[in-house]
């Protein structure tokens, strides 16, 4: 398949070759906006979206993304690895009924993209081609912008940033051992036509940074770990944030010290205000539509159904500004929206990408995303969410006689088709008599998410969400999950002790 | 014929290695290094008698590290045309430039020609797709003929060929073909009231080592069924014996803290036990890149390093940690071989290859029915959330049978199981025969003397 290496170059096309090398100091700018010349023209465009639906079927889209990159990774104060780069491709989708076809190449080359095209097609397979309506351009709320955009500064710049993270979570402790910072941006510039009449072109920055700090004390280690990240250009480390950061991280290492190991068995577990991420696995997963016309969710068929406590309302809602998990449009050219899925208990709907929406009569949710052109958009949540409720954050742990206080999830897992989902904790105390006793290390939440939501007795006034990275079908895509302080009334804690 | 087509992949990936070194050199690069993947991927979605989804892709990138003044950095690209190359060394080094501090670059000063590994199935991707689907439909017809299964949850195959090829200013040029192919069936079980899910996946580097269809569908079919019934125990401490489908995740929570630039970094917990008995003396762990059978074999590492076979834990004792040129000039030992690449667009990072438990002598069987009570551990959810090389804890959601006086009497889900590492490795009383790779990191059942299990 792979013969030949050098293909047909679009730099020109650019604008970049020499021309970006006179730009002072610093090109990325130049590099990161696909020059509207050097994408393919309406005629080809609707040439490659006619090769895709020649065979039949009832939708086709194509994609175009050009995606400049910088990730930076600092360990015990020195820069452990820096790669920076460019990636530039154009992916063609084919639906006919439930299956999929797709099919991708690093080119804008409109005669590479037709061939690409022809290969998504093979999955239909009927004599009479599908239709191709012309595009309508699809107008972009400007829900996610950045101020100051990534590509902007030279790279010393961040460095100089990521120096400040390490200096503060060092200072925090002469127990501090080591820290270890990972960062990312990239600026993503994306344009999506579907047949079905779409076309939306728009710019996405995001950044992400982590800081992972080790304390010891006595011959006992412990970590801390703090993410910042959002849609937002290089505003989002402005002011002592950097500082706030390394500091927050050495800090949660410091408490992590005194741990001891976590119980086992069925106990109250009051969630920390951010704690979201539990709700992203154990329910929001299954209401995600592709699984739901699978079969492979406990929630298929519910609607209008109670499923929760109904102290429980959750959306998933990419419109909220510069959050992880939002966009203008989403990679189907659908306009971002806030989706209530679960209100005061009741099952509402599902979140649906054009496929699923199509086979189910369901309307659009925006909720189609993908990780690159190299992959079809699939259902995806945005920033999904479990809203505030009418009790006093500090009243729940003081109603509570034993149990776990969760402060921060290190990972979760689901499976969808039986509810099941296991949460790791970075950050958790011991209850007892209403008061927070010990920190506890080692422990994972297990359980079933259905049990889980009908299982809440509590729901804070407080709000806190936490920036993370879904990973589904082999596509990671950025989400964030927020939630109050709650309690669930009975959960399994697989702690040692 | 198509021999010779892998022949000109690598010729092809390792002369655009080459002009991108060139290029980094006439852009004023002290150093330069270039990886090249080119690949053909092929990934079918297979459910309910149909494929549901392919995706196919012809994908070639390229990774340049470039140092300058003991400054280095890496930059990708998709676009290799030779303007391209120039204009992206270009920035490299003026990049390169503005970095703060001088690091210590790492540039492998290599032979110009190490590498001779065959293709391992030249004729992959000229096989007709009818032929692949074919075997999705055998495995679900397979999967579906066991009893108590209800749905197929889909087949899988994904298939990715292509070459490797590093080129640098200190003489290293080495290519490779590679091949990787996983096939995975996810079976539904149901009867009044309860459903379990279940499935089987392999990854194998040719078609010759893939199990039959039927066999990796019926195995599926059958795990998922097994499940029905299955109940919680309550909370006790007992002996766990992992099965080759959960033990690789004991074994994956090893490699964080084997690796050297975790030690370098005081983050592992193994950091001070080298020559040091820290597991039972039947426990040997090897990371093992010269199997032709292993997914993971490569005979030269993600910094363009000759490989070869190493064992971590030997007879209990830990014999060494996997390393990179970086951690192994730290740590004051010769460097391992032991990095691979995500992608072109990643530095090399230290990462195991075939990675191992070797077999012992006893039967699964054997194991089972010298299990007074215990629980036997056939899927493991959310393992690796609970982990931390740090601090040695595992804890995982677990799924499987419980066992009284020798003899399985009832399936379990909804538990968890946990431990500390260090205690788990000590505990390892019985290492089973049954080691079969048909993933980069593989086990054959073992047993874990005690662990703490949370039920109700």
């Amino acid at each position: 398949m792979i013969t030949d290496l050098t293909r047909r170059s679009f730099v020109k096309g650019l604008g970049l070759g020499a021309a970006a090398l006179a730009v002072p100091r610093w090109w990325p700018g130049v590099l990161a906006a696909p020059a509207e010349a050097a994408l393919p023209s309406a005629g080809d465009v609707d040439r490659i979206l006619r090769a895709a639906l020649a065979r039949g079927g009832d939708y086709a889209d194509l994609y175009l993304e050009t995606r400049v990159a910088t990730n930076i990774r600092v360990a015990g104060g020195e820069v452990a690895s820096m790669e920076y780069g460019v990636l530039q491709g154009g992916g063609v989708r084919t639906v006919a009924g439930e299956k999929t076809g797709y099919a991708y190449a690093e080119s804008f080359d409109p005669a590479d993209l037709e061939r690409v095209a022809a290969s998504a097609a093979g999955i239909a397979g009927s004599s009479r081609p599908g239709r191709v309506s012309p595009p309508a351009e699809v107008p972009l709320p400007r829900i996610v912008r950045a101020e100051q955009p990534v590509t902007g500064p030279p790279v010393a710049d961040k460095l100089a940033i990521l120096d400040r993270v390490d200096r503060a979570a060092r200072a925090a402790s002469p127990q501090v051992t080591q820290v270890v910072i990972s960062y990312y941006d990239s600026a993503q510039d994306t344009t999506i036509v579907t047949s079905d009449g779409h076309r939306a072109s728009d710019s996405l920055p995001v950044i992400y940074l982590r800081v992972e700090v080790s304390a010891e004390k006595g011959g006992v280690t412990a970590e801390g770990m703090v993410r910042v990240s959002g849609r937002q250009g290089m505003e989002i480390l402005a002011g002592d944030v950097p500082e706030r950061a390394g500091r927050e991280a050495a800090e949660q290492a410091l408490r992590m010290l005194d741990a001891r190991p976590a119980p086992s068995g069925e106990m109250p577990v009051v969630v920390a205000a951010g704690g979201g991420v539990m709700f992203h696995e154990a329910v929001g997963h299954g209401l995600e539509a592709d699984g739901v016309l699978r079969q492979a969710s406990v929630f298929a068929g519910r609607v209008g159904e109670r499923v929760a406590s109904e102290l429980v309302t959750i959306h998933d809602d990419a419109t909220l500004p510069g959050k992880r998990g939002s966009f203008n449009v989403d990679d189907e050219a659908t306009t971002a929206r806030d989706t209530l899925l679960i209100e005061r208990g009741v099952l509402r709907g599902f979140m649906q990408d054009r496929r699923t929406a199509r086979l189910t009569g369901a309307g659009l949710t925006a909720n189609g995303r993908r990780e690159s052109f190299r992959h079809p958009a699939i259902v995806r949540m945005t920033n999904t969410n479990l809203a505030r409720g009418a009790h006093d954050p500090g009243e729940i742990i003081r109603d509570t006689r034993r149990g776990i206080y969760a402060v921060s999830f290190g990972g979760g897992e689901v499976d969808t088709a039986s509810g099941q989902f296991t949460f790791g904790l970075r950050e958790a105390y011991l209850i007892e008599d209403g008061r927070l006793t010990a920190p506890l290390r080692g422990a994972i939440l297990v359980g079933s998410g259905p049990a889980v939501l009908l299982g809440i007795d509590r729901v804070g006034t407080d709000f806190d969400d936490w920036p993370g990275t879904c990973g589904k079908d082999g596509q990671w895509v950025p989400v964030t999950s927020g939630c109050p302080t709650l309690r669930i009334a009975k959960l399994v804690v697989g702690g040692t002790a | 014929m198509k021999t010779e087509k892998t022949v000109d992949a690598k010729r092809n990936a390792l002369a655009l290695a080459a002009r991108a070194v060139e290029a980094a050199q006439r852009a004023g690069a002290d150093d330069a290094e270039a990886y090249v993947r080119a690949a053909g991927d092929l990934h079918i979605y297979w459910r309910g008698g149909q494929v549901e989804n392919i995706t196919r892709a012809s994908a070639l990138g390229l990774g340049l590290r470039v140092t300058t003044g003991g400054r280095t950095l890496l930059v990708h690209t998709t676009d290799t045309a030779p303007d391209a190359l120039a204009d992206l060394a270009g920035r490299a080094v003026a990049m390169a430039r503005t970095l703060p501090e001088p690091a210590e670059p790492t540039l492998y000063a290599g032979p110009a020609d190490a590498a001779a590994q065959a293709n391992p199935d030249p004729d992959l991707a000229g096989e007709p797709l009818a032929a692949k689907t074919e075997r999705l439909a055998a495995m679900e017809r397979a999967m579906l003929g066991v009893a108590g299964v209800t749905a197929s949850n889909g087949c899988e195959w994904s298939e990715s060929a292509g070459a490797i090829a590093m080129a640098s200013t200190r003489g290293l040029s080495v290519a490779r073909p590679f091949v990787t192919i996983e096939a995975s069936a996810q079976a539904v079980a149901e009867a009044p009231g309860d459903s379990s899910t279940g499935g089987r996946w392999v990854n194998v580097p040719a078609r010759r080592y893939l199990p039959d269809p039927g066999e990796l569908g019926r195995t599926a079919g059958a795990r998922a069924a097994a499940l029905l019934g299955a109940r919680p125990v309550p909370t006790t401490r007992a002996p766990v014996i992992f099965t080759p489908f959960t033990g690789y995740a004991v074994l994956a929570c090893l490699t964080e803290p084997l690796r050297g630039d975790m030690v370098v970094q005081e983050r592992s917990y193994l950091r001070a036990s080298l020559g040091e008995a820290i597991a039972a003396p039947g426990v040997t762990i090897v990371d093992d890149p010269t199997l032709p059978e292993g997914p993971a074999s490569r005979d030269f590492d993600g910094e363009g390093m000759p490989c070869r076979r190493r064992a971590l834990i030997d007879g209990g004792v830990l014999a060494g940690f996997l390393t990179d040129l970086g951690s192994a000039r730290k740590l004051g030992v010769a460097p391992g071989g032991n990095t691979g690449r995500d992608g072109y667009d990643q530095g090399p990072r230290i990462a195991p290859s075939n990675f191992l438990l070797r077999p012992g002598d006893a039967t699964p069987a054997e194991i089972i029915a010298s299990t007074q009570r215990g629980l036997i551990v056939e899927g493991l959810s959310g393992w690796w959330v609970g982990r931390s090389a740090v601090t040695d804890a595992f804890s995982s959601a677990a799924k499987g049978f419980w066992v009284e006086d020798g003899v399985i009497v009832h399936p379990v889900a909804g538990v968890s199981v946990a431990g500390s590492l260090r205690e788990m490795l000590r505990a390892v009383d019985a290492v089973g025969d049954d080691l079969a790779i048909t993933g980069r990191t593989a086990t054959p059942t073992f047993r874990v003397a005690e662990m703490a299990i949370s039920g109700t």
